[in-house]
């Protein structure tokens, strides 16, 4: 295998998908004319896998959210006439420095909620196969075997359950969304990462 | 979310799952490099499926407490509840006023950075853009309405036998049940901007002119020594223009200088366009209670530097 994204993969996990229902909620405030904000998110996961060491990024929330305001400035830019639907503005896509240092880290007890409950949403057996086998990492067959079906449907149970926890994490698979942008944003340069 | 960046994202969710299955063929796994290469969002939207699978590790170890009997984890059911609401746009200023019934004229108004929805007696509603004021005469026969400046839209409720007739600088617009509206800003002609049905528009200045109809999506432009002239546009525009009533500003193409002329009606703080830089064109919708957002956005969206200083932003180039 030429390349594999496990590693990325574990990252994005605990550094990005907690909080892409806020990065959503950031990007819906600007509502672009001629940019759908699912490709925005799609780009801002393929930027974070493109780069070469996600060590460097300590705030990876708020490298995020200026990933994707980068990513709508070169639409808008390529674009030519410039188009933009802002009942805000591009400012604020920008996290206060104070809040990327505190609230960055996912709290585990949060995180475990936030998992379980998207889990607790899926069909039954859509749920029971992620779990044997990501969750307890069983093997396929073992997966097949203790619950009566056969190895290929594990594979579509499981696919079918991926394709809704994406759809649900994208939504807000954690709890409480921060929405405090009010904030003054005082941006020094040593905290903050540049996409 | 469209139906390509849907079926990207289930795609990913197959490869991924597959990946993780070890189940992938030599030639699938060509047809999986294939199509990660073949876009970035493709590569996105597998980053995140693998993240997905990822962030069910996060349960490792975390004990799964069972239901007496059965196999079916007692995870905690507490439904997640969505905060989304951060992005809500509350267009600051808006309000809706009733205005007690009575006869006899009444004046309403607008200060800068407010719009103001008012229910007139015969039903119809009037919504005021900031800065702008009417005087309200109704009458058995008429209802008689006088934009004394500023901008309206007007949504007349129909009554056949009791015409609505607004009065602008030198022009007459009449309607009998529809919805328009009237500006009359400074150094600008009044221009009416017909939503739906028609109106009737007449010059009170040379009382001669036959009176030109005007219907859904057309604009009327009234100078004040020349023929009124009517331009149809499409629907789409039309609506953008009416954006006001939602606290924001419809650009299409603008220049910058035109663009600080507008926001200037919303607020006291004033842009400030470098001559150098004031012909650069900007599209879009932007919230009319923001000027120094707007000046940001678009300075970066332009490649230009802003600053902020007092009650003005200033707009120049590196």
């Amino acid at each position: 295998m030429s390349r594999d994204f496990r590693e990325q993969g574990r990252w994005l996990a605990r550094n990005v998908l907690p909080h892409e229902a806020l990065i959503r909620a950031k990007l819906r405030g600007m509502c672009l004319y001629d940019l759908d904000m699912e490709d925005v998110i799609q780009e801002m996961y393929a930027r974070f896998l493109t780069l070469e060491s996600l060590d460097s990024i300590r705030f990876p929330r708020q490298y995020a959210l200026l990933t994707a305001r980068a990513i709508i400035i070169d639409h808008i830019r390529h674009s030519r006439v410039v188009s933009i639907t802002s009942s805000g503005n591009l400012e604020s896509l920008e996290v206060p420095a104070q809040e990327a240092s505190g609230e960055e880290r996912v709290e585990f007890r949060e995180e475990v909620r936030a998992v379980t409950s998207a889990l607790n949403q899926l069909p039954k057996m859509c749920r029971e196969t992620l779990i044997l086998r990501r969750v307890e990492g069983l093997p396929q067959k073992e997966v097949a075997r203790r619950l009566n079906i056969s190895e290929k449907t594990v594979e579509k149970h499981m696919a079918n359950g991926v394709r809704m926890l994406i759809k649900m994490f994208g939504r807000g698979g954690k709890p409480r969304a921060n929405t405090s942008t009010s904030q003054e944003m005082v941006l020094s340069k040593d905290v903050r990462d540049k996409p | 979310m469209s139906a390509t960046n849907r079926e990207i994202d289930d795609r990913a969710a197959d490869w991924a799952v597959r990946r993780d299955l070890g189940t992938l063929s030599a030639a699938e796994q060509a047809e999986f490099e294939a199509w990660l290469a073949a876009d970035v969002r493709h590569l996105g939207a597998y980053g995140r499926a693998e993240a997905v699978l990822a962030r069910l590790e996060r349960l490792n170890g975390v004990a799964r407490e069972m239901d007496a009997g059965t196999a079916a984890p007692a995870w905690n059911r507490r439904r997640t509840l969505l905060a989304a609401g951060a992005a809500t746009a509350a267009a600051a200023g808006i309000g809706v006023a009733l205005v007690p019934r009575r006869a006899g004229q009444e004046e309403l108004f607008t200060e800068i950075g407010q719009v103001r929805e008012i229910v007139l007696t015969d039903g119809s509603v009037v919504s005021l853009n900031t800065n702008s004021e009417i005087s309200v005469a109704f009458t058995e026969q008429a209802r008689n309405i006088t934009l004394l400046k500023g901008e309206a839209l007007f949504d007349v409720a129909k009554n056949k036998s009791r015409p609505f007739v607004v009065s602008a600088g030198g022009a007459q617009v009449r309607a009998v049940g529809t919805s328009f509206t009237v500006s009359h800003l400074p150094e600008k002609p009044v221009q009416v901007l017909v939503r739906e049905g028609i109106v009737e528009l007449q010059r009170t200045d040379v009382p001669q002119a036959p009176p030109v109809r005007a219907t859904a999506n057309v604009r009327a432009i009234i100078p004040p020594d020349a023929p009124i002239v009517t331009v149809t546009m499409p629907e789409e525009k039309l609506a953008r223009d009416l954006e006001w009533q939602h606290g924001r500003i419809s650009l299409d193409d603008e220049t910058l200088a035109e663009a600080a002329n507008e926001f200037a009606r919303y607020s006291e703080v004033r842009i400030i366009v470098d001559p150098e830089v004031s012909g650069r064109t900007v599209t879009g919708l932007f919230a009319s209670s923001d000027p120094v957002g707007f000046a940001k956005t678009a300075a970066a969206v332009l490649k230009l530097q802003t600053e902020v200083r007092g009650n003005e932003v200033r707009i120049f180039a590196e």
